[in-house]
């Protein structure tokens, strides 16, 4: 038994089975769309509905009383199928006027366009969730363009390969595309029509598919891609958090400084950022960054509330142009924010390097330096005779004494391209003396001397770079001896007791006494320094830094008697 | 290839011609037009004559007249214009021309290409 209904076709009533009808349906639905882009085509297929009624005229003549679907199937056959229609005459078409390369060119791309129309018509984008390994993109993608998955999902795979192009913008369209949920989403994405009959269709498939046993390898196969792609996207979620916490920390910072006052000390504001300057000139740059680093936060934020929000059904899920629009603002708002961030962390490093050089622009004997340097070099009457490529003139932090405050000569260059010639001049009696001092170098080439009397005396300082060095082990020796009894070190007019040396053992490191001996003095005067100038020491300075401090001189004999007769 | 498929093209390129050629002396309704070219084994699915009428009604060769029938739905009258006689004029001369290469190619003899 079947329902019977009644159709109207060209003016004329028939009496047709209700499954008949609906193959009918389809087919004149389908021919509509085969010959619609055709100049035309609803023409052509009203006379084919007219001819479709003289045939069912000819079987109510024959005696048929009401149209069965093997009727229909019979005419079908007869009229032909969609393909079978239109194909044919394109292909006529084309091999008629397929003259010139343009027009053939031409052509071939309208083919390419009418192949992915005619695969594409009548659907809708979804993701699958029938054929689906991961959320179902690239078996929407194959339903959609009638094509097989495996293509999309190599093509996929080898782009990963080209700086993760294919990963990214699997999980955007992941977001974007939503999948296909109900029956009726279903039958969209697979460019059925959407009747009571195709509906029932999905929903006993939905339950055969379920029912199906699952092919292991494909399940393994599924694992192992979740399991990576879940790795990829924890990895991602991890730097997500650490950047989402970086720009918060930024934007609470920018905030501070725009709330606080320009000329505030407090931390994060505007002049401890170094960014006044640019908040009076280009106030917009600051503006702009703030807001868009607002957005980039923002966005996301909203997004997630929403999307729990239409999770638990409490509002719709987006559509396709709301998410699209929301991920263009959100990279509107990175553009605006990395260039605006990168001037403003320019305009900073320039106004400290300025405030910096500010800092050493203290002039002693004409050579540029620290403030410290200056004084450091004005108390102790040193005169710089030489001063190229050093980075500094003293140095505090490795003093011997163990004192981090106490300031000694140094200099440093890494490319051991120090000239340094400081050195300063005592009065004297006439006669023989030596210097004691206290020095450290990395390598050699770095000279202790002194000059009297037209000559030169040289020492070369011992480089032990940090190691333990002579100082240490000569500390060590004389609290052996218990000599630190007898008021103080031997050598030394520094007041380093036992307990000093064990407790600030690694400052002693690379400290080593150096002792000039027999220096002659006839007119009085001492001069004595340190120096890397080849035209003193005659040798090229091979270290990157050296230091000197507590020059002691001491008179240990009158001047010889041929001294004195030359006098 | 298929035999088949050769014989079809071959149908498809005539089949223009054909039609021109039934409505040259009367007009006739698309369903007489088929009749007469299944009967010649012409036509294997109907539902070709249509796009071809509809082009050709297009195209300026064909007009047509609604008339009312007395067992059936109303029907279209083809009929060749004025335009579509010239077009048929040229067909038939193509068409001669055509038969008569075939029948050349068909009785040439071997002895006629080695004297050339």
């Amino acid at each position: 038994m079947k329902k019977n209904i009644t159709i109207n076709l060209c003016g004329r009533l028939f009496q047709i089975d209700e499954d008949a009808y609906d193959m009918l349906q389809h087919y004149i639905d389908s021919l509509r769309h085969s010959f619609g882009k055709q100049e035309g085509g609803d023409e052509i297929v009203d006379d084919i509905e007219t001819r479709i009624a003289e045939l069912f005229d000819e079987l109510r003549q024959q005696g048929t009383q009401a149209i069965t679907i093997d009727h229909v199937k019979a005419i079908i056959t007869r009229i032909g199928q969609p393909e079978e229609l239109t194909g044919d005459e394109e292909k006529a078409d084309e091999a008629a006027s397929a003259g010139h390369r343009y027009e053939s060119a031409r052509q071939a791309a309208q083919g390419i366009y009418d192949n992915v129309r005619a695969r594409t018509a009548g659907k809708k984008l979804f993701r699958n969730p029938k054929d689906k390994l991961l959320a179902g993109v690239l078996s929407g993608f194959a339903t959609y363009t009638n094509t097989d998955p495996v293509i999309w999902r190599l093509a996929t795979v080898v782009f990963t390969a080209f700086y993760g192009v294919g990963l990214i913008t699997y999980i955007i369209l992941a977001i974007v595309l939503p999948e296909a949920k109900t029956p009726e989403q279903i039958l969209q994405m697979e460019g059925k029509e959407v009747t009571p009959q195709n509906l029932a269709d999905v929903v006993v498939e939905k339950d055969e598919a379920t029912a199906q046993q699952p092919n292991l390898l494909r399940t393994l196969f599924s694992l192992l891609l979740k399991l990576l792609f879940g790795f990829f996207v924890g990895m991602a979620m991890i730097a997500c958090l650490v950047l989402c916490l970086g720009a918060l920390f930024a934007l609470v910072v920018i905030v501070c400084a725009l709330a606080l006052p320009i000329t505030s000390n407090m931390p994060f504001s505007l002049d401890t950022l170094g960014l006044a300057g640019l908040y009076q000139t280009n106030p917009m740059v600051l503006i702009l960054f703030t807001f868009s680093l607002f957005m980039l936060l923002l966005i996301p934020i909203y997004a997630i509330i929403h999307m729990v929000l239409s999770l638990t059904g409490k509002t719709q899920p987006m559509g396709v142009g709301q998410r699209i629009t929301w991920i263009i603002l959100w990279i509107a708002a990175l553009c605006c924010v990395v260039p605006t961030g990168i001037i403003m962390n320019q305009y900073s490093d320039d106004y400290f390097h300025q405030k910096y050089d500010h800092h050493v622009s203290y002039r002693y004997q004409g050579v540029k330096m620290s403030e410290e340097d200056r004084d450091f070099l004005r108390k102790g009457g040193w005169n710089l005779l030489t001063a190229g490529n050093c980075d500094h003139y003293t140095w505090s932090g490795r003093h011997p004494t163990g004192d981090g405050e106490q300031r000694y000569l140094d200099t440093y260059n890494d490319n051991c391209e120090a000239v340094l010639r400081v050195e300063r001049s005592q009065e004297v009696k006439p006669g023989v003396y030596r210097i004691d001092c206290l020095v450290r170098a990395e390598g050699p080439g770095a000279y202790v001397y002194a000059m009297a009397a037209d000559s030169t005396y040289l020492m070369e300082i011992p480089a032990y770079e940090d190691k333990p060095a002579g100082l240490y082990d000569l500390l060590q020796q004389e609290l052996e001896y218990g000599r630190e009894k007898a008021g103080g070190l031997k050598y030394l007019s520094l007041k380093i007791d036992s307990a000093a040396v064990r407790h600030h053992a690694e400052c002693l490191n690379g400290w080593s006494l150096v002792t000039i001996d027999n220096i002659v003095s006839t007119d009085g005067t001492i001069a004595y320094g340190i120096t890397s100038d080849r035209t003193v020491t005659g040798q090229q300075c091979r270290s990157k830094w050296f230091s000197a401090t507590d020059f002691t001189l001491t008179r240990i004999a009158d001047l010889p008697k041929s001294e004195r007769q030359k006098k | 290839m298929n035999i088949e498929n050769a014989k079809s093209q071959m149908r498809k390129g005539m089949l223009e011609y054909c039609v021109l050629l039934l409505l040259k002396h009367r007009p006739c309704y698309a369903s007489d037009i088929i009749q007469q070219l299944k009967a010649a084994e012409l036509l294997v699915v109907e539902g070709t004559l249509y796009p071809l009428l509809t082009r050709l009604k297009n195209d300026g060769l064909l007009s047509y007249q609604w008339q009312e029938s007395t067992q059936g739905p109303p029907r279209k009258y083809y009929a060749l214009s004025p335009e579509g006689e010239q077009f048929l004029e040229g067909l038939d001369a193509a068409w001669t021309e055509l038969a008569g290469t075939i029948i050349y190619l068909k009785n040439i003899h071997p002895k006629m290409l080695e004297s050339k």
